[in-house]
């Protein structure tokens, strides 16, 4: 083809419409990232939560292409919401998506058996397509050899070979659409296509004609690949395998806490800076106190998070990357199976450490609707980071930091131990679970691929975590805001009267709701003043820490942890401090998680469920903590 | 192989005789006669799905007639999941649905 062949501004305007179908591990994401650069967006699909990964790009010739990223499958038959939309997508039965004109078979070219099976059921549609053999370099590495235009005559389509993880690793991919788009009739649009799903017969005679067609054009080495099973005789053994994953948890979370200790105090302090910066340009008053503790403390709350939720991705994308966390879920299954959780809601709830919003939205990779519904109901029940502020401060006020053992700390041993409760509450709560959801569908198999271990690719791992980022800070600036502007609507309205000689939260309706509650939280041990200090915890946890400092008349300016601690120590007893820790092990406290649970379940019944048992918990426990604090003689 | 033999038959007409997957040994090598989840043994977290369901799930990741299998390693508990070689992948699964794949035991030294 030549540069004179696009003319026709008509044609070029309307981009080609590209769809990437693959088994999951076949590098489609890293096809997808090195086609379309930054030019890429992510929304949702109507209805569901799977995300929609779109973005242009240009062929060589100038053509535009709009090209879709569609969640790995290894079959049309799809089983999960992920999966579902795959074949809707390509079936063109998506209500506001149209039906792609062209689609991109991607395989891992040393990993070709199911991929071929894959693409003999999308050749089946008639539609116009291709195939990839991505990291081809690997597969030549290990010695095997792919007769690349047999298996084009084989197949019926064009195949070329790619290496997404390199420069100019996609030219014969663009070349290939760049004569598509040429060759492609513009006029005609594709409309659904009828589709039925194969069964087993099916399956079997395609998988024996792609069997048949491996057989004929890839020509395996003598000497088989051995790194991975190398790297597996240590990673998957019973024993030395739980103890690097032990290991792996513990570097990870080591770094959560501590390497993000530094930009998160950076992020605080910029917000405070903000708001000193709004109180002296703006006059004391209703508007002063909405940008500052309204918007700006607000969205601080939130951000602050953003340093842990980027360390953590990025640990599990370099994992998922490396091939390592299909290994985790394998090691876990069992023992996560006797809780009823699947070896695959391993990582979610890995994820709910740092928060469980991102825990929740990776629910998504696991099939069944039972063990997906129960990994998102016990996800709240991971100690968060957003409840680390608040242990911290009940701990350093109430728990002597005393020695009790070689290397033991009394504080760090509440500490653990609260995060302790959090895991062994969530793996009972997934037990009963199990047992009342039968309805909604029978537990799921575990079968799983484990891909070959490769080294990860930081491009792609960065452009992962950007788009973490992206999500996470969508939803920072739309549905957490409107919690925090509502949340200090109540904890600031209405204003205090001129003479008022008590701080302003007191007259507010955040005030007036924590009074009345005050029958049913003094069996817990909670004063009024704990009360209201949870109203605009419901925003974000940590939130509670800087109420009660508003509450307790501390100036915000002058306010710091230890003073604060200090003041509660006189003003609580040991049995109300300790039943406050109960209480934040499994209180619902978080509007935000509760908003993600009722997007991924399409229902609020779910996050309602979640807010009763979570509540029930929380007031038993605290419940029993002050009562038996208090029998010890500590109220 | 034409037409899907039953389980029964397979005992008695091959020889070696195949054995479940899902009630072999680590290490264990062979050939797959059958993909069969309609006499599942109770045994372990077993999942509940309809036998043809849970057949087509093994069709789909690469479990037919006349592939290669390998045990190659074992979950800490229970020696319950199970990694297998299918030809060139590794497939991860529980023993109670290796259960449904039959496996002819390749003959020592021939591998």
């Amino acid at each position: 083809m030549s540069a004179a062949v696009h003319l026709d501004p008509d044609v070029d305007a309307r981009p080609l419409r590209v769809a990437l179908v693959g088994n999951p591990n076949c590098g489609k994401t890293a096809l997808f990232n090195a086609m379309t650069g930054s030019r890429q967006k992510v929304a949702n699909y109507p209805g569901v939560t799977v995300e929609r990964k779109e973005g242009m790009l240009r062929t060589p010739n100038g053509r535009k292409v709009r090209l879709l990223d569609l969640p790995g499958t290894y079959s049309l038959r799809a089983r999960s919401p992920d999966e579902v939309i795959t074949r809707d997508a390509v079936l063109g039965r998506l209500a506001d998506l149209d039906s792609p004109e062209f689609i991109i078979c991607v395989g891992d070219a040393a990993n070709l058996r199911l991929c071929l099976r894959l693409a003999l059921e999308l050749r089946n549609l008639g539609r116009p397509m291709a195939m990839v053999l991505n990291m081809i370099d690997i597969a030549r590495h290990r010695g095997m050899t792919i007769d690349v235009e047999k298996l084009s005559r084989e197949l019926g389509i064009p195949v070329v070979t790619a290496v997404a993880v390199r420069r100019s690793g996609t030219v014969d991919l663009m070349a290939l659409l760049d004569q598509q788009a040429i060759t492609h009739d513009h006029g005609a649009s594709a409309g659904p296509l009828t589709w039925a799903p194969p069964d087993r017969a099916d399956m079997r005679s395609l998988q024996r004609e792609a069997d048949r067609i491996a057989a004929a054009c890839v020509s395996l080495p003598e000497r088989p690949h051995t790194a991975s099973a190398q790297i597996d005789a240590v990673l998957l053994h019973p024993v030395g395998g739980m103890l690097v994953l032990m290991g792996l948890l513990f570097v990870m979370f080591q770094a959560v806490f501590s390497w993000a200790q530094v930009p998160m105090d950076m992020i605080k302090a910029g917000f405070e800076y903000l708001g000193v910066g709004v109180d002296s340009l703006i006059a004391p008053g209703l508007l002063r106190s909405f940008i500052h503790e309204g918007l700006i403390s607000g969205v601080g709350a939130v951000l602050v998070f953003l340093p842990q939720i980027l360390i953590l991705f990025f640990f599990i994308l370099m994992l998922e990357d490396f091939g390592y966390m299909a290994r985790a879920a394998f090691l876990m299954d069992r023992i996560m199976g006797s809780a009823g959780l699947h070896g695959r809601a391993f990582i979610p709830l890995l994820s709910s450490f740092a928060c469980a919003i991102p825990g929740i939205m990776a629910t998504r990779v696991i099939d069944g609707r039972r063990d997906r519904l129960v990994t998102i109901l016990v996800a709240p029940l991971m100690t968060c980071s957003a409840r680390i502020p608040v242990y911290t401060l009940i701990i350093s006020a109430f728990v002597p930091n005393q020695i009790v053992g070689p290397g033991l700390q009394l504080q760090g041993l509440v500490m653990f131990a609260l995060y302790a409760a959090g895991i062994v509450s969530a793996l009972c709560v997934s037990f009963v679970f199990r047992y009342l959801f039968a309805s909604q569908g029978g537990a799921e198999p575990f079968i799983l691929e484990l891909p070959d271990y490769k080294r990860p690719d930081m491009r792609n791992v960065l452009m992962g975590l950007k788009l973490r980022v992206k999500v996470f800070l969508h939803r920072a600036g739309t549905t957490i805001l409107a919690m925090m502007i509502l949340i200090w609507a109540l904890a600031s309205l209405p204003r205090p009267p001129a003479d008022a000689d008590q701080p302003p939260i007191t007259y507010s309706y955040a005030a007036q709701i924590g009074k009345a509650m005050e029958p049913v939280f003094a069996p817990i041990g909670f004063n009024w003043q704990i009360n209201v200090a949870l109203i605009p915890g419901m925003a974000a946890r940590e939130v509670a820490v800087a109420s009660l400092g508003t509450v307790y008349a501390i100036e915000a300016s002058d306010e710091s942890a230890s003073e604060l601690g200090a003041a509660l120590a006189s003003k609580w007893s040991l049995a109300t401090a300790l039943s406050l820790l109960a209480w934040y092990v499994f209180a619902p406290q978080c509007a935000s998680t509760l908003a993600t649970i009722r997007r991924e379940t399409g229902s609020w019944g779910w996050a309602g469920v979640v807010f009763i048992y979570m509540f029930t918990l929380a007031y038993g426990f605290s419940f029993i903590t002050y009562q038996t604090a208090r029998a010890l003689g500590l109220g | 192989m034409s037409a899907m033999p039953l389980p029964q038959d397979l005992s008695t007409s091959l020889d070696p005789a195949p054995i479940r997957l899902g009630q072999a040994g680590l290490g264990f090598v062979g050939t797959i006669v059958a993909i069969d989840a309609s006499n599942l043994p109770q045994s372990g977290p077993a999942s509940q799905l309809p036998a043809e369901e849970l057949e087509q799930r093994l069709l789909e990741m690469g479990f037919v007639e006349g592939a290669r299998v390998e045990i190659r390693h074992q979950g800490p508990l229970g020696r319950d999941p199970i990694a297998v070689r299918v030809n060139q992948a590794m497939v991860a699964l529980r023993r109670a649905e290796a259960c449904a794949i039959y496996a002819q035991p390749q003959p020592v030294g021939v591998r």
